[in-house]
């Protein structure tokens, strides 16, 4: 079915949003050109107007009032590891899954020089894996391979980080359990993207290799900021599905991840 | 869905949503430090009423975005009973907290603003919640309990008006 106008210029709304130019859509749909054009410098124009930002000590202070009144009633109802287990356990029944987590601790500032001169604040970064018992308890060992890890800061793109630790095995870190597979600086700001590009994936159960599907890279696009002087934890989680029968697949579990997750730090075997 | 996923998705919405929510709400205000107090606000009132989130029902962040109207709705009544008169003036931002630091900044943005305020209600909440709060027009469907057809052609009717009335000004 053909598309109409207001379908066309929504489309063209989203990716001027997403970072393309107005020249970018109107390439997309040439025999639009002259009807969007004046609409779409409206918006840009419209946009452009209001300047206003939020200031960084604002937004750290309403996010610091929101983790304490996180925090307060955590506090006032810690969860013991079975609870943790039967919690999660409940929530991936149906998918019998096992989850890998990693986190990502990112503190303090070193002010550096770019390129072009201009100063660059970078702030310490850590990265861990851990996972979910409800399923890797099958298995006497899974062990993944990490080759990369792609951080993608809003302004500066995609920033690489190769891990210390590239593998590790998923029946070593079972529960709230999390190992660190890197740590160093990356630039302040806001990143959007988080890629955890997989090498391998060797399973075992019961003495007898399986064979787990993956995609060689598997992106979870939740949010997080890193700001001078304050350490940030992302939880990057990932989950190894059952579809049926003796066949596993590994895939992201967005809604588990993101910064501020429970983890307890385990020592590299 | 547990509490606890409720509450790292929030703290997720926070991330990626907090900007866009303080800059939603400034449009309506037109004064930085009290849309940055507001957007807080949203957050803290969402985590109060966390259980009554559903996420089948409303992506969190069109939920997060009723919740701010509603602030702001509430926000006007207040100030509808502080102020007896309004005028014109109450468009221009005096506020020099936020950034908006030259005279034609400030003209542009009271330009914007007042070609806003004579689009109907939906066609401005639909403008500034797709350019300003960065929804999708699904999401603004939800927040506006509309189809996603009906907010688009919203959108292409509000811009075209709020083309002319530009240009007018």
């Amino acid at each position: 079915m053909a598309e109409n106008f207001d379908e066309i210029l929504d489309k063209c709304i989203d990716s001027i949003g997403s970072g393309d130019s107005i020249d970018d859509c109107l390439a997309r749909y040439p025999e639009y050109a002259s009807d969007l054009l004046p609409l779409l410098r409206t918006m840009t124009g419209a946009q452009d107007a209001v300047t206003f930002e939020p200031s960084a000590e604002k937004k750290q202070a309403a996010r610091q009032q929101l983790m304490s009144m996180i925090g307060t009633q955590k506090s006032g109802q810690k969860r013991s590891f079975l609870s943790t287990f039967f919690g999660k356990t409940k929530v991936w029944a149906g998918a019998a899954a096992m989850a890998a987590v990693a986190l990502i601790a990112v503190y303090g500032i070193m002010p550096l020089l770019g390129n072009s001169g201009t100063p660059i604040q970078q702030g310490d970064f850590a990265l861990m894996i851990s996972d979910d018992p409800a399923v890797v308890d099958l298995f006497d060992s899974v062990e993944v391979t990490i080759d990369l890890v792609k951080l993608y800061h809003s302004t500066e793109g995609w920033q690489d980080i190769t891990p210390e630790t590239n593998t590790v095995d998923l029946t070593d870190i079972k529960g709230a359990l999390a190992q660190k597979i890197w740590e160093g600086e990356i630039l302040v700001g806001e990143y959007t993207k988080v890629r955890v590009d997989i090498g391998g994936i060797d399973a075992v159960i019961g003495g007898v290799p399986i064979s787990i599907s993956f995609s060689a890279s598997l992106v979870i696009e939740v949010p997080f900021q890193i700001i001078a002087d304050t350490l940030t934890n992302y939880v990057f989680d990932m989950a190894v599905f059952n579809p049926g029968g003796f066949s596993y697949t590994v895939d992201t579990v967005p809604d588990e991840s993101g910064p501020d997750q429970e983890f307890d730090l385990i020592v590299a075997p | 869905m547990d509490r606890r996923h409720k509450e790292a998705m929030l703290t997720s919405c926070f991330n990626q949503y907090y900007d866009k929510i303080a800059r939603y709400i400034y449009i309506r205000l037109g004064d930085g430090a009290e849309s940055e107090d507001l957007a807080s606000e949203v957050f803290l009132k969402a985590y109060k009423s966390l259980d009554s989130f559903k996420e089948r029902g409303v992506p969190m962040q069109a939920w997060l975005y009723k919740i701010a109207h509603n602030l702001l709705v509430d926000h006007h009544r207040k100030q509808s009973k502080m102020k007896i008169v309004h005028s014109e003036n109450d468009l221009e931002v005096t506020d020099d907290n936020d950034t908006m630091s030259t005279a034609f900044v400030n003209v542009e943005f009271t330009r914007v603003l007042e070609s806003l305020s004579r689009l109907t209600q939906e066609q401005r909440q639909v403008i500034e919640l797709r350019f300003f709060g960065g929804l999708t027009s699904e999401e603004v469907g939800r927040v506006m309990d509309k189809s996603s057809g009906a907010v688009r052609q919203m959108q292409s009717h509000a811009i075209k008006r709020l083309r002319l009335l530009m240009e007018k000004q």
